[in-house]
């Protein structure tokens, strides 16, 4: 919510008395143009994908795209559903072997992978949700992070579902109707994976589910004596989004067409941490940009050589000192200053959340 | 009729609320009122099933399941906190919206799926949680962030949720706490419409003037019992009460 989009009276010039609108009050999270944010957001990801003409960059954008998916995923259990669920890096990896599994072992093809892999992915998570949902917060997390652990070892040891060692090669790659895509439309089809998951992110957010999960995560005792079952938006909003880690984990196991234990284990916990930290936890936005923060930033930083990740982690520091509410929030809060300047108020400080 | 009977919670070893049993009918206001720790906010946790409690809770003749804040909100018994329970980042409409009652369509696939149907059910709960502002005096702050409001307006945003969810008991905790005088005078409003609505409110409050204007009855707890009950304006004088409040009267030697 912009400062722009919550004051009428401000916004139409007069004092802030009475608006001048007539008819029912839209609460502001019905109000801004998102659907034209998407729009141009899409017109931007198509140029980037026609610009992106070396393997190299395609890489990148994939890469981008496929943690933006997972960053989102753990923004709706995170930052909407309240949960800290440190267990997001091991259900990309479920996605990733369920996938391979059906596609490589049962000769599915990709697209069947990934619903598939959405699919095995949300019930899981449905029952590691029934058995640690009494957890509170800290131990949440702790009890996700250990299922994460566990995965790790089950893909390793399983090898009739993950293969011998967890390791799995030369997977079938991103295809459409029967024909294997090329680097730039493989890379192409994972961006359209995350403007769908993004799009429903959004919708997410502008429906009654969003307010009731504000309650949830800033009331809970509170929000269940208003009626609102806690633990069902609690359930709800984990199992979406595991579903989009499922994605996210089959995105990437078909375009990189190989599989090892290693790669679903803290490290990518971390990076899709970072990613909403990074972005911000205001908006479905956050984790999109935040991703290709994490995925370039690094690359950026290169030329450094083997003090890169000093260098990276002072950055991430500074980050969290200078932006504690992401790039989404900075965004926020440089529209507030705008908007309150051209209303002739002194800017106030921007509320964390409110961005 | 809200009737509690033998009501009794311990945390731990501690007797919290000691088998207590209120009474209140609708239409009429029932002042709880003690000294600090007597037991009078956890009496009112334990009838909405925020903390967990023995005993026996009906609400109009049916029986309520303790332990369980779904199971009050169904049976129409709201409640408010002594702290205000406002939700800065949501604006005030979303916040009155979430007491609603029509809670159809508000789950995934119908953000998802179902969503012009979600919409339509969401134009009918705006309106309801618009008139309900309204009612006090809210309706200017419908779309601000609830963090903009003053602390008074805070309350009143709170008695605005209870509104929408149309209750047939409101509990209240120290709803004049942190009001000033005029507020405090508003406030008595408040609660004789919802009085004249035909709630039966609980009220636990301290300010003796405040409740003197509004209470039809009250209740006196001390550690955990009840100790008085009598009409509002005969409390104050009974041998009892003034024990609680200011200690046993006994001649030092």
């Amino acid at each position: 919510m912009s400062e722009l989009s919550v004051d009428p009276a401000g916004a139409a010039g007069g004092q802030p008395t009475a608006p001048a609108t007539v008819g029912p009050v839209r609460p502001p999270v019905y109000a801004g143009r998102q659907g034209l944010g998407l729009a141009a957001f899409a017109v931007a990801l198509a140029v980037i994908v026609v610009l992106a003409d070396s393997p190299y960059s395609q890489g990148l954008v994939g890469q981008w795209a496929t943690l933006a998916i997972a960053g989102l995923g753990f923004y709706l259990a995170f930052g909407v559903g309240g949960q800290f669920s440190f267990c997001q890096a091991a259900l990309v990896g479920l996605g990733a072997y369920s996938s391979a599994w059906l596609t490589q072992d049962h000769g599915l093809p990709f697209a069947l992978g990934l619903l598939g892999a959405v699919a095995i992915t949300a019930v899981v998570a449905a029952g590691l949700f029934a058995l640690v949902k009494r957890c509170d917060a800290f131990y949440f997390a702790i009890a996700t992070l250990a299922f994460g652990f566990l995965a790790v070892v089950v893909f390793r040891e399983w090898s009739s579902f993950a293969g011998p060692g967890g390791e799995r090669r030369s997977l079938p790659g991103i295809s459409l109707g029967g024909d294997e895509l090329s680097g730039r439309s493989s890379a192409a089809a994972v961006v359209v994976v995350l403007l769908l998951a993004l799009g429903l992110t959004l919708l997410v957010e502008r429906s009654p589910l969003n307010r009731e999960a504000a309650a949830v995560r800033h009331l809970p005792l509170a929000a269940s004596t208003f009626g609102i079952g806690v633990m069902r938006i609690r359930a709800t909003m984990f199992v979406a989004g595991a579903a989009y880690s499922g994605a996210a984990g089959s995105l990437l196991a078909h375009r990189n067409r190989v599989l090892s234990p290693e790669a679903f284990d803290i490290e990518l916990a971390i990076d899709i941490f970072l990613v909403l930290l990074f972005g911000g936890l205001g908006s479905a936005w956050g984790p999109v940009l935040g991703a290709a923060f994490v995925v370039w930033a690094p690359e950026q930083l290169r030329f450094i050589g083997r003090d890169r990740d000093l260098v990276f982690g002072g950055l991430l520091i500074a980050i969290m000192i200078f932006v504690p509410d992401g790039l989404v929030g900075l965004a926020g809060r440089v529209q507030g200053l705008v908007a309150d300047r051209r209303r002739g108020r002194p800017a106030e400080p921007a509320v964390a959340g409110e961005a | 009729m809200l009737v509690a009977t033998d009501v009794r919670v311990t945390f731990g070893g501690v007797v919290a609320v000691d088998d207590l049993s209120i009474e209140v009918e609708p239409g009429v206001v029932l002042a709880v009122v003690g000294p600090n720790g007597s037991g009078k906010t956890t009496l009112l946790n334990a009838i909405t099933g925020l903390v967990p409690c023995r005993g026996r809770v009906t609400v109009d003749g049916t029986v309520l399941a303790t332990g369980r804040p779904g199971r009050a909100r169904q049976a129409h018994c709201l409640r408010t906190f002594q702290t205000p329970q406002v939700i800065d980042e949501l604006s005030c409409i979303d916040n009155v919206l979430l007491a609603t009652e029509d809670r159809e369509a508000t789950g995934l696939l119908a953000s998802w799926v179902t969503r012009r149907q979600m919409l339509a059910r969401e134009h009918r709960r705006w309106a309801a949680a618009e008139a309900c502002l309204e009612q006090f005096g809210l309706r200017e702050q419908a779309v601000l962030p609830a963090s903009r409001l003053t602390y008074g307006q805070r309350r009143w945003l709170e008695l605005a949720r209870v509104a929408l969810a149309r209750p047939r008991y409101l509990l209240t905790d120290e709803p004049s706490a942190g009001l000033n005088e005029a507020e405090t005078v508003r406030l008595a409003e408040h609660i004789a419409a919802f009085r004249a609505a035909g709630v039966g409110v609980v009220l636990v409050d301290h300010k003796v003037d405040f409740l003197r204007r509004v209470a039809d009855r009250a209740v006196v707890l001390a550690l955990g019992r009840k100790v008085a009950e009598d009409r509002i304006e005969a409390i104050w004088d009974l041998p009892a009460v003034q024990d609680a409040y200011l200690g046993t009267r006994r001649v030092i030697r």
